[in-house]
């Protein structure tokens, strides 16, 4: 019984101190997805697709 | 491909009938056993409409050839638009009705003896029928077409499934069905926008659930290798929604025979869950279901490709780490601890930002073709749509801050900051998409007249422009009064005496409504001449129409 509320305890506090960290690391790397500039190319022709049809 | 193969029934097919004949009988078990008059009424819609659907699928089986449409005609996708065209058609019949409930409702506000003095008519019923036909009934059906229309387009993929789109329309729409005229025999579980009982809860869980596989089924056979941003917007709100639902609504009915049924929870945990969905079903439904409308439909009818690809990626996954946490604002000064009021206070304002880049970059889609403003009055519908959200998605973090909340809460305020959203935002950037997707879906060239969605965007303009200002004076004097002490420190009005002040704004609100109607029934009668009279489009219809004659 000790052993599994000390297992939810270590996960609680874990989630709650980490997420905040971990959402905002998360937010910069797709930033930094959506500004490298090898996507360019990709995300300029991607901003097309309605104006192509079939 | 051999033409002479036997003729069998899909899996689909047979399965769904079978449960919808089982649907059948058991609603009839329920109509019989029933404990309320409700209940009974819904039992017997169940069954109707159940035995509907089995002739429904045996009509249509008997009708079709052998072999199920194919993906690709000369290798170009076979778009499925027939459950595009319903849901297209629903949202202008629901549109109407909703708006009409909705200008009874202010007139009842000004004059009371419009209540009737009957059960079925009064504001309490008459209020959730307006919010919800508007919302979920107009709004969820422009998101149900336009989100089929797109995802199709977009993807250059037929729509998934065979009658599985074809459930989640017409499942959707027996839903509405259900939850409006529950309203109005009382039935309700008194949270706001979310007031269907337990047993239009589970119906709708299950269309929704269709309506993710659908979709998501449609992404999966993509002939595009991007998946396009309103996919993503349109994924989001899909999922969410889905989220929301199952959380707010855990309720243990009375008894499976009855409408009545309470909530798991209780107290303010329960008001916490409410306003996660309430705020949330402003976020998800309300704006990212309409955002990707605006990601779609305004390149494609301005013919310029997005202003940003780059920040409407940003855009996406900003609003989508914000708005969930925005939620108890709607409870500043309340039960709830001060923490997490100052927590929905602060991702509320935070939210400013990816709402203005949106707004930015649905505007700046434009540059290179601003000229088309003056010309097309469906491109300036949307765009002004695009200029009501910026502007309501500013109003709203200002009315989030608590010392404002404080003035603002309880009051007209909050409805008028509504309904700049949902009239100028939400109803703007649906006429647009409609009035392009009714020539498109219905292969006409054009619509039938542009001069009068010019009529319809001056009239409904006018409208809100008159509802919200006279709500905000409406709510900042009524705000005002509430607060106002005399020297000795008595309240110097009486509850009646601010309602009197309020009078003569409830009769402008109700003129501004009237007037957005009006606009919505000139909408109405041109569709329908584009779909009786308008000239065919000789080939598929795929560049935008022209802007004017």
């Amino acid at each position: 019984m000790k052993a599994i509320i000390t297992a939810h305890t270590l996960v609680s506090d874990f989630v709650t101190t980490l997420w905040t960290p971990f959402f905002v690391a998360l937010f910069v790397v797709i930033v930094a997805y959506a500004f490298w500039p090898r996507n360019r190319t990709k995300f300029d022709d991607a901003a097309h697709i309605p104006l192509r049809e079939d | 491909m051999s033409d002479h193969s036997i003729k069998q029934m899909t899996p689909a097919e047979s399965g769904l009938s079978i449960l919808f004949a089982i649907l059948a009988f058991l609603s009839l078990v329920g109509a019989a056993l029933g404990k309320d008059q409700a209940y009974i009424f819904h039992a017997y819609l169940a069954c109707a409409a159940s035995v509907a659907a089995v002739f429904a699928i045996g009509n249509r089986y008997f009708a079709r050839p052998a072999k199920l449409p194919v993906q690709e005609i000369d290798g170009r996708p076979n778009y499925n638009f027939g459950p595009v065209k319903f849901a297209t058609v629903a949202a202008v019949f629901w549109g109407i009705a909703g708006f009409t409930v909705g200008l009874v409702i202010a007139l009842q506000l000004a004059y009371p003896v419009l209540n009737l003095d009957l059960p079925w008519t009064t504001f309490g019923r008459l209020r959730p029928l307006h919010t919800s036909a508007v919302i979920f009934a107009f709004g969820g059906n422009v998101l149900i077409a336009t989100s089929f229309y797109v995802v199709q387009r977009t993807c250059r993929a037929r729509l998934a499934g065979d009658l599985a789109p074809w459930f989640v329309v017409l499942g959707y729409n027996f839903f509405i069905v259900i939850a409006g005229t529950g309203y109005l025999l009382g039935v309700t579980q008194s949270k706001e926008y979310a007031e269907p009982e337990w047993y239009a809860d589970l119906w709708l869980t299950i269309v929704w659930v269709m309506y993710l596989l659908v979709f998501l089924g449609t992404i999966l056979k993509r002939k595009e290798p991007h998946i396009f941003v309103a996919n993503w917007f349109y994924l989001a709100f899909i999922v969410t929604i889905a989220v929301l639902h199952l959380g707010n609504n855990p309720a243990l009915p009375v008894s499976i025979l009855g409408s009545k049924s309470y909530v798991a929870w209780g107290g303010v945990q329960d008001a916490m869950f409410q306003w996660w969905y309430g705020h949330n079903a402003v976020g998800f439904f309300l704006t990212a279901g309409f955002l990707a409308i605006m990601y779609y439909f305004i390149p494609k009818r301005a013919e310029r490709p997005i202003y940003s690809y780059r920040l409407s990626i940003i855009h996406f996954w900003a609003l989508i780490f914000l708005y969930i946490w925005a939620g108890p604002h709607h409870l500043h000064y309340t039960a709830l601890p001060d923490w997490t009021q100052t927590l929905g206070m602060t991702f509320s304002i935070m939210l400013w930002m990816p709402s203005w880049g949106g707004m930015i970059n649905g505007l700046m889609t434009l540059s290179g073709a601003w000229d088309k403003l003056r010309t097309d009055p469906v491109l300036r519908m949307m765009v002004v749509s695009v200029a009501f959200y910026g502007m309501s998605t500013f109003e709203g973090p200002m009315m989030s801050i608590k010392v404002v909340n404080s003035l603002s809460h309880y009051t007209d305020w909050t409805i008028g900051h509504v309904h700049s959203g949902a009239l100028g935002w939400v109803g703007f950037v649906s006429f647009g998409a409609i009035y392009c997707l009714v020539p498109w879906l219905w292969n006409r060239k054009q619509l039938y007249s542009l001069r009068l969605v010019n009529w319809h965007f001056w009239i409904a303009t006018i409208g809100i422009v008159l509802y919200i200002s006279a709500m905000w004076v409406s709510g900042i004097l009524q705000g005002l009064m509430w607060r106002a002490y005399t020297s000795l420190g008595f309240l110097e009005y009486s509850f009646i005496e601010t309602v009197e002040a309020m009078h003569p704004f409830y009769i402008i609100r109700a003129a501004g409504g009237s007037l957005f109607l009006v606009g919505a029934l000139i909408m109405a009668y041109n569709l329908w001449m584009t779909i009786r009279v308008g000239e065919v489009e000789e080939t598929l219809p795929r560049a935008a129409l022209q802007p004017a004659e």
